[in-house]
């Protein structure tokens, strides 16, 4: 008799722990707004083209490499493929290359005019896309696009640049390429919101870095020497921590501030130091697994999704950074 | 007299200076800022790499090749400076052995040109794949941050004067004489002019030009050592279109593309002129966009008076 008590016991308890293992919460990062509706009957394989070549595509793949590991056991496999250098003729060939191979979906970087004419042609073979990131201007077939809007990100740019100057004083612009449509939206949101509320802002040049911090620290110098009163310095793309590293050196930290964007370490260690008075982040790892997620749910469920999703515009300052970030390490 | 001042006139680092002068004259005289000690200081610091690289592409050339790989390579050396500073090798190694790798990669490309018979241009444009490829592949497209003492010749002042700058200066006067006072210099110039004469007077022109491209890869080195020092990190992207500034900086000191010719005081000018321009932009609040423009303009005259010259010495 207690011997068939402690077998149902047992018993009872292993189907609970079952349950429960069954239907327990999966631990998600934080940016995981966008969740598996269900697990697919069918293997569903699907691709992510990116690139690699600088420290904010790292922050990308780690968001490729998580929503990889959470789709493992839910049918599915994720690839990585990167695409070498930015340019339309990678991409181009890129996206061909994942329509030979099959793929269910592809969540694709498109940022180029021209390549629309290559997701069209995916879109017809079956094959959803996604894009993220950044895409060109002419519409295309593709399911959804994920990203900044970095007209919307250059104002709040623009926010933190009147917020740490009053609203009046000298501000120079180091931008990443001239003509290239993400980095002119981020310099025209801030510079527009700044004519628009803050007529005593000058803005004493614009000088492109082509991503290179020692090129945005040889600018900044040049301008700490043309203008004494110098008050910011704004870079919409690559390298934020040069002209931080001159803003250090020049022993003006707290006088001189630098807004730039992306929260990789290289521009945070400067955000703990106070260089850096404001680094917004457009989420990447969130937009990787987002677009991945967008893709799995469609194929699997037929969820849709809005033409576009705007991804937020997240501030980190010296004032709050250990909240995000914890303390400096 | 009126000899003698032509002849001054035609030699190319003099009229090269003269540009130099008027162009610093007008900036001081339309900006406040420009001859302040702070700024002529900013100026030489922000030259010194260009400065170093024009001398390593100017030997190049001279004998009558070109390297389109040194921005990358010089990216690539400030990546091994980063890693060898984190695996705590001593600064007084670092210098040596990163100066050894620019060497040997440089003789890769001296090798392939000489040897294997791959035009200069095909060559040093694979090499800069093949770099920036590595340095892609070592720092997984992150800036690698380190600390050592190494980097004071990238950050470091002697007073005012930049490290950095020093470097370049001691780099020009000691390649000004090797070029003009050795017999090396000679042999340089001579493999660039004419081959066939070089070779019947006796010159071992393959082992000058493997020697060159060597110099031009320890040079890279050198210079990825200041660029890393500068930011206490290496990025993979750090040389990304340094070659075309090189190239410029050595066109517009008088070198000329043909080889067999040039002087280093006119590359390290060639260097400056170039520093002066992006520097001027920035206190004359002038359009960025102007600035490019200027420079493209400036590299085609400076390639165009010297096509004029080989032509009127055809003549």
């Amino acid at each position: 008799m207690k011997k068939s008590i402690v077998l149902l016991l047992t018993v009872l308890l292993l189907a609970a722990s079952m349950f429960s293992s069954c239907f327990a919460e999966e631990e998600l990062p934080f940016y995981a707004s966008i969740t598996a509706e269900k697990v697919s009957d069918e293997p569903v394989r699907l691709v992510m083209l990116a690139f690699d070549t600088n420290p904010f595509f790292n922050q990308i793949k780690n968001g490729f490499n998580a929503v990889s590991d959470y789709l493992a056991d839910k049918n599915a496999t994720v690839d990585w493929i990167s695409m070498g250098d930015m340019t339309s003729e990678n991409i181009i060939a890129a996206i061909e290359n994942a329509i030979s191979m099959k793929y269910d979906g592809i969540a694709v970087i498109s940022v180029f005019d021209g390549v629309e004419t290559v997701i069209n042609k995916a879109v017809d073979a079956g094959i959803q896309v996604v894009t993220f990131v950044a895409e060109g201007n002419v519409p295309s077939k593709r399911m959804t696009s994920i990203g900044q809007n970095a007209k919307s990100a250059g104002k709040t740019a623009g926010e933190a640049i009147e917020a740490f100057t009053g609203g009046k004083g000298q501000v120079a612009v180091i931008t990443g390429t001239f003509g290239a449509v993400q980095h002119e939206d981020r310099m025209n949101g801030a510079l527009d919101y700044l004519k628009e509320n803050d007529p005593d802002i000058e803005i004493v040049g614009v000088v492109e870095n082509n991503d290179s911090a020692t090129t945005a620290y040889n600018q900044t110098m040049d301008f700490l020497t043309a203008y004494p009163d110098l008050k910011c310095v704004y870079v919409t793309a690559g390298g934020p921590f040069g002209a931080c590293q001159a803003i250090k050196e020049m022993g003006l930290t707290g006088k001189v501030g630098v807004v730039g964007f992306d929260h990789t370490p290289e521009n945070l260690e400067y955000v703990y130091s106070g260089e850096m008075i404001a680094a917004v982040s457009q989420d990447p790892e969130g937009q990787a697994w987002n677009s991945i997620m967008m893709l799995y749910n469609n194929i699997v469920n037929g969820t849709t999704y809005d033409d576009h999703v705007a991804t937020p515009n997240v501030v980190v300052n010296p004032e709050n950074v250990v909240e995000y970030y914890g303390e400096a390490k | 007299m009126k000899q003698t001042a032509k002849n001054i006139l035609s030699n190319k680092a003099v009229s090269a200076f003269l540009v130099l002068f008027v162009m610093s004259l007008f900036v001081g005289l339309k900006s406040p800022y420009f001859f302040t000690a702070g700024n002529f200081f900013n100026v030489l610091r922000q030259i010194s790499i260009y400065g170093i690289l024009a001398v390593a592409e100017a030997l190049v050339i001279i004998t009558g090749n070109i390297d389109l790989s040194v921005g990358y390579l010089f990216g690539l050396c400030g990546v091994f400076t980063a890693v060898l500073a984190n695996a705590a090798v001593p600064a007084f190694l670092i210098l040596p052995l990163v100066m050894l790798i620019g060497a040997l990669i440089g003789c890769f490309s001296g090798f392939l040109v000489t040897k294997v018979g791959i035009s200069a241009f095909i060559a040093t444009l694979g090499v800069q794949n093949i770099c920036r490829g590595s340095a892609l592949l070592i720092t997984g497209g992150n800036a690698i941050s380190y600390k050592s003492s190494i980097s004071v010749l990238g950050a470091g002042y002697l007073g005012s004067w930049p490290v950095s700058a020093l470097i370049m200066i001691s780099v020009g006067i000691f390649f000004a004489w090797v070029m003009q006072y050795t017999q090396f210099g000679r042999n340089v110039f001579a493999s660039g002019s004419n081959i066939r004469s070089a070779k019947l007077a006796g010159i071992a022109v393959d082992r000058v030009r493997i020697t060159v491209f060597a110099i031009c890869g320890a040079l890279c080195g050198l210079c990825g050592i200041i660029q890393s020092g500068n930011l206490h990190s290496a990025e993979a992207a750090a040389g990304a279109g340094f070659e075309l500034n090189a190239i410029a900086a050595v066109v517009i000191g008088g070198t000329s593309m043909a080889g067999g010719e040039g002087t280093i005081i006119g590359v390290l000018i060639g260097a400056a002129i170039m520093g002066v321009l992006k520097n001027a932009f920035v206190l004359l609040r002038i359009s960025a966009y102007w600035q490019i423009i200027v420079l493209g303009f400036v590299v085609i005259l400076a390639v165009l008076a010297d096509s004029l010259k080989q032509k009127r010495a055809e003549r």
